[in-house]
């Protein structure tokens, strides 16, 4: 019997034949809704969840010194994180992590908060550590590979460099300033995650290649660690506050070495507090005392107010003006102007001041670069603060004579002494070189920058030869000295606000010495400040010796000849050293024997800065008329010493440029 | 079509025979791409898996070429004996100690290299055991005593023990088929009907004492209230079938697998494959699935016997309905349950079983052609 026969049974399964067609065609339906209508949002919303975008932090550029040698660089650490809303068993991840990276189960339990997506467990471990970590393949932990930064200098140059924070974010120094330098673009690398949030493949970067950029900043690595041992040392020894050391090329506005104290490594800046990572040699002004005669002596000379023999009556160390009393420390009667700097007469320097004008005064500091910012390139750097003359009473212009009422930074004392130092010109600083991009090519470098002349270079040339007196054993700064260079500077030994009682402490000092170093073919500025030595204070005794020890290891370091290429420059250097700053003192000890003997030179084609040479080596007086080379002279050469005690000198003035390579170069 | 060129060749229905190979080489293909990931994990061979499945198909094929030359009324003989052993085994899975646990269910028995399903031995014993019944009364069958009641009482058994296991989904599965079986058979509907009627309060308290149960009655009516909870599984399905588009994602680049899908090898195999082959294909999947049943139900309309008709209704019918609540299931259609997709799906006993039905219905359909 066929079953089809039995018509009813053939129905009843055409019955449910039918029911699995209609069952298929809702399938068919069903799966053309899913995959072809909404196949778009579904997809897309797929994709959303599967994608994992990690952001890429570029391997920041380098930061070199000027000889190439790395100051910051990045390295690819690894770091450890949890999806913590991801693990099905906490406590089998804890203990899990817990044995890899050496920590309690139970601190690890606490960052699994399961109601958060995602927790570091531990940032930047050795590679060993994430080997492990991953090889145990721990449901919802994930380990990354992120450039870290790393500054195999450590304190060395810190403030200058700066550094940057866990997530590589630019915080200080060149890092932040030139930041957009350095990161490169921030690329997002896309990822397959599976629902554990475990990577599974790398779609690729999402990144423009821009690249970054490496640094190359005007620091000598060697210099500065000289000049970072040498402040550290005085600081500690003096038990003082805080200073600040700058060395810089007055050539070209380079800064060679800028060390502050206190120090921090910048591989742990979070264990520092923000008052020892400030650059204070820029963020931190302060009354520069006495150092400031040397630029009211440079304005003086330039304005023609006073010439180097000009007499001052320094009243026997008291002076009454506005109302207050000026005090020397040591008494004077009359001083030249030269002495008054050199002697660092309160008195005379209020009195020079005086003949000058405050206005005039005001104008050259200006000139000089102080009361604005030197750069862009560092960042929270102070102004300073100038009084203005319509605002300055008869006691504020007096102490600004002699340095007190009037706030400096330290790179401001380092561009206008490279101002003296230079022949006169104000340089703007330069902290960054050049820029390199990835292949190392100059993209950009910085080069010397003349803002502005200040002083001519006659002048300039005076006031170095007054400025040597102040190392000289009867000068502020014996201690300063250099043996075999030629050496300039002006002590400071400023008194400080108490920030208390809101007048001059007579505890809190802020000891000074800025000067150069001077050799035929290359000069050399350094700036010293120790910020409230204990104990002794003197700018002189404080400052000088780190001022000598960094000036003498520096210029033996950059190769600058010790000695001078003109013969009778060579003998005359030190005896000039030591007698032209304060010829009274010459006179009286040194230069007796040749009084007795000798007779006044022919001064006649010297250059001025060789005829005064020659002229203090004598224990003569000079008066200085025009400029250029010696044409005349009275008394005649040959007149006995005895009868002549000051020398008038006429020079003619040829080209100035000629003037100026000489000076210069002699 | 085929069966001109091959009428003196060994017989076999090709219409059957090709479209169900083809999707058991499919499903090889995808259970690899779906698992070689999560073997890689778990097992730490992404190979695993379709090894297994391979070894699986190799002996499924062994047991087809078997049936397909076993007469079927040689199983005549051998209804009560299979369905006294499938009631042993299905009382065996729940004994501590012989059940292997998955989850919270005892649904396989261990044998060491694999774990062997009953319920997959069950089926057949009881598609055996009612076609042979139903061919034997006959239209007797309209009886409420006669035609109803016996059957009842064998399937009601097996359903239980089902339900204890517990597997609800399959127990209601095979109620349903048992029901569409009956129907042919010549059961009165309105008995149909009022069976319905009674089952569905015990199904009803079935679901809610289960708060397991009740999560997936929710999820399936609103899986977006809680896409990383409980919507999870079947939200990751749907972004697998709208991923793959209308061509797909490309072989082994579909994501979903990657743990977002619960059982990408398994229950969820067909959304692995939407992803990556896409809509076009897909269909295709889908039309070799409807040739294996419709070819299965047109062989039990053209069964030499009543028996034989029956069988190979029951056959078909079973994959029908396992195809077509695995498809709903992973559509988001129907609740989620623990289903595979027969033939496709990575799952030994099923494969094995499924295959040596079809080589059953090659027989059926081979002994009909002589006659």
């Amino acid at each position: 019997m066929k079953v089809w026969d039995k018509g009813w049974v053939r129905f009843r399964i055409h019955v449910v034949s039918a029911l699995f067609a209609v069952g298929m065609a809702v399938m068919l339906f069903r799966a053309f809704q899913l995959m072809v209508i909404e196949g778009g949002r579904l997809g897309a919303m797929a994709r959303e969840d599967y994608t994992g975008r990690v952001k890429l932090p570029p391997m920041r550029g380098a930061i070199y010194d000027r000889n190439g040698r790395e100051l910051a660089l990045s390295v690819q650490v690894w770091s450890i994180y949890a999806h913590p809303d991801k693990i099905s068993d906490r406590k089998q991840a804890a203990k899990k992590l817990a044995s890899i990276i050496n920590e309690k189960p139970a601190e690890i339990m606490t960052i699994l908060d399961p109601k958060t997506k995602f927790a570091w467990i531990r940032r930047r471990v050795p590679s060993s550590v994430a080997e492990a970590v991953r090889s145990a393949g721990i449901e919802g932990v994930v380990v990354v590979p992120e450039p870290g930064r790393y500054y195999p200098a450590k304190e060395l140059a810190a403030h200058v460099i700066g550094f940057v924070g866990r997530e590589n974010q630019p915080l200080e120094g060149i890092e932040k300033r030139y930041d957009e330098m350095l990161r490169g673009d921030q690329g997002t690398l896309l990822q397959i995650r599976d629902a554990h949030s475990r990577t599974i493949s790398v779609l690729g970067p999402d990144r423009l290649e821009q690249g970054t950029h490496d640094v190359v900043l005007t620091i000598d690595n060697d210099l500065q660690y000289k000049a970072h041992q040498a402040l550290k040392e005085a600081v500690t020894k003096r038990n003082a506050a805080g200073g600040h050391c700058i060395v810089a090329n007055p050539d070209t506005g380079e800064i060679l070495a800028m060390a502050v104290m206190p120090e921090f490594n910048p591989n742990s800046f979070d264990a520092y507090s923000s008052e020892a990572r400030r650059n204070r040699a820029v963020t931190d002004s302060f009354e520069p005392g006495s150092v400031f005669k040397a630029f009211l002596l440079a304005a003086a000379l330039e304005e023609g107010a006073v010439s180097p023999e000009t007499a001052f009556d320094c009243e026997n160390g008291s002076y009454s003006i506005g109302g207050s009393t000026i005090r020397d420390v040591h008494k004077h009667g009359i001083l030249t102007a030269a002495e008054v700097v050199a002697k660092s007469s309160n008195i005379g320097a209020i009195k020079m001041g005086m003949r000058l004008g405050y206005e005039k005064l005001a104008r050259y500091l200006k000139r000089f670069g102080f009361g604005r910012k030197t750069s862009s390139d560092f960042l929270g750097e102070r102004e300073g603060f100038i009084r203005d003359p319509s605002r300055a009473k008869l006691i504020d212009q007096a102490t600004v004579f002699f340095g007190q009422g009037i706030t400096v930074t330290s790179l401001q004392l380092a561009m206008a002494f490279s101002a003296l130092a230079n022949g006169g010109k104000l340089m703007k600083p330069i902290i960054v070189k050049k820029i390199l991009n990835e292949h190392g090519e100059t993209i950009k470098e910085n080069h010397p920058s003349v803002v502005r002349r200040v002083i001519t270079s006659r002048t300039s040339d005076l006031v170095t030869m007054i400025l040597e007196g102040v190392v000289s054993k009867e000068g502020t700064a014996p201690l300063a000295a250099i043996e075999g260079y030629r050496v300039a500077g002006k002590t400071g030994t400023a008194q400080k606000v108490d920030p208390l009682t809101k007048r001059y402490s007579d505890r809190k000092f802020v000891a000074v010495f800025g000067g150069y170093i001077i050799t035929e073919k290359a000069r050399l500025v350094v700036v010293v400040v120790i910020d409230e030595p204990r104990g002794v204070s003197y700018g002189g005794v404080v400052a000088g010796p780190v001022f000598r020890e960094v000036g003498r290891w520096s210029a033996n370091n950059l190769g600058m000849d010790p000695t001078p290429a003109a013969p009778e420059a060579a003998k005359d250097i030190p005896s000039a050293k030591e007698e032209a700053v304060d010829p009274k003192r010459a006179l009286v000890l040194e230069v007796a024997d040749e009084i007795r003997s000798g007779t006044v030179p022919d001064f006649t084609g010297l250059s001025m800065r060789e005829a005064l040479k020659t002229a203090y080596s004598l224990g003569l007086k000079t008066v200085l008329k025009g400029s250029g080379f010696a044409a005349a002279q009275e008394p005649e050469p040959g007149t006995d010493l005895r009868d002549a005690e000051v020398v008038t000198l006429t020079f003619n003035p040829p080209l100035e440029a000629v003037v100026n390579r000489s000076a210069v170069k002699r | 079509m085929s069966e001109g060129r091959f009428r003196e060749v060994p017989h076999y229905d090709y219409t059957i025979l090709v479209p169900a190979v083809a999707l058991l080489v499919i499903g090889l293909v995808v259970v690899y791409s779906a698992s070689a990931h999560l073997a890689l994990y778990r097992i730490g061979d992404s190979y695993f898996y379709l090894k297994r499945q391979a070894v699986f198909a190799l002996i499924g094929i062994g047991f087809m070429v078997a049936a397909k030359n076993i007469k079927v009324s040689f199983y005549e003989k051998m209804v009560y004996p299979l369905l006294i052993l499938s009631l042993m085994f299905l009382i065996m899975v729940l004994i501590p100690g012989l059940g292997h646990k998955a989850g919270h269910a005892s649904r396989w028995i261990s044998l060491g290299f694999f774990s062997f399903q009953p319920s997959e031995l069950a089926k057949f014993a009881l598609v055996l055991y009612l076609a042979q019944s139903m061919a034997e009364k006959k239209s007797e069958m309209a009886y409420f005593s006669r035609g109803l009641i016996p059957h009842l009482a064998v399937a009601g058994i097996f359903l239980m023990l089902v339900v204890v296991q517990p597997d609800l989904g399959t127990a209601v599965i095979l109620g349903t088929w048992v029901m569409m079986l009956l129907f042919v058979g010549g059961v009165r509907i309105r008995y149909l009907v009022l069976l319905f009627i009674a089952s569905a309060p015990v199904l009803l308290w079935l679901v809610l004492r289960a708060s397991y149960r009740m999560k997936r009655i929710f999820a399936f009516l609103n899986p977006w209230d809680d896409p990383r909870g409980i919507g999870f599984q079947i939200i990751h399905s749907f972004l697998a079938f709208g991923s793959g588009g209308v061509t797909g994602a490309g072989l082994g680049d579909g994501k979903q697998k990657l743990f977002y899908l619960p059982e990408p090898h398994t229950d969820f195999i067909l959304s692995v494959a939407a992803e990556e082959l896409g809509f076009l294909r897909l269909i295709c999947i889908m039309g070799l699935f409807i040739l294996v049943v419709y070819r299965g139900i047109s062989v039990s309309l053209k069964a030499r016997d009543l028996y034989s008709c029956y069988l190979a209704l029951g056959i078909s019918s079973m994959m029908g309905i396992q195809v077509l609540i695995n498809m709903a299931v992973v559509m988001g259609l129907l609740p989620t349950k623990g289903l595979t997709l027969p033939l496709m799906s990575y799952g030994g006993s099923s494969l094995v079983m499924t295959l040596f039905g079809i080589g059953v219905l090659l027989s059926i359909s081979s002994q009909a052609k002589k006659g």
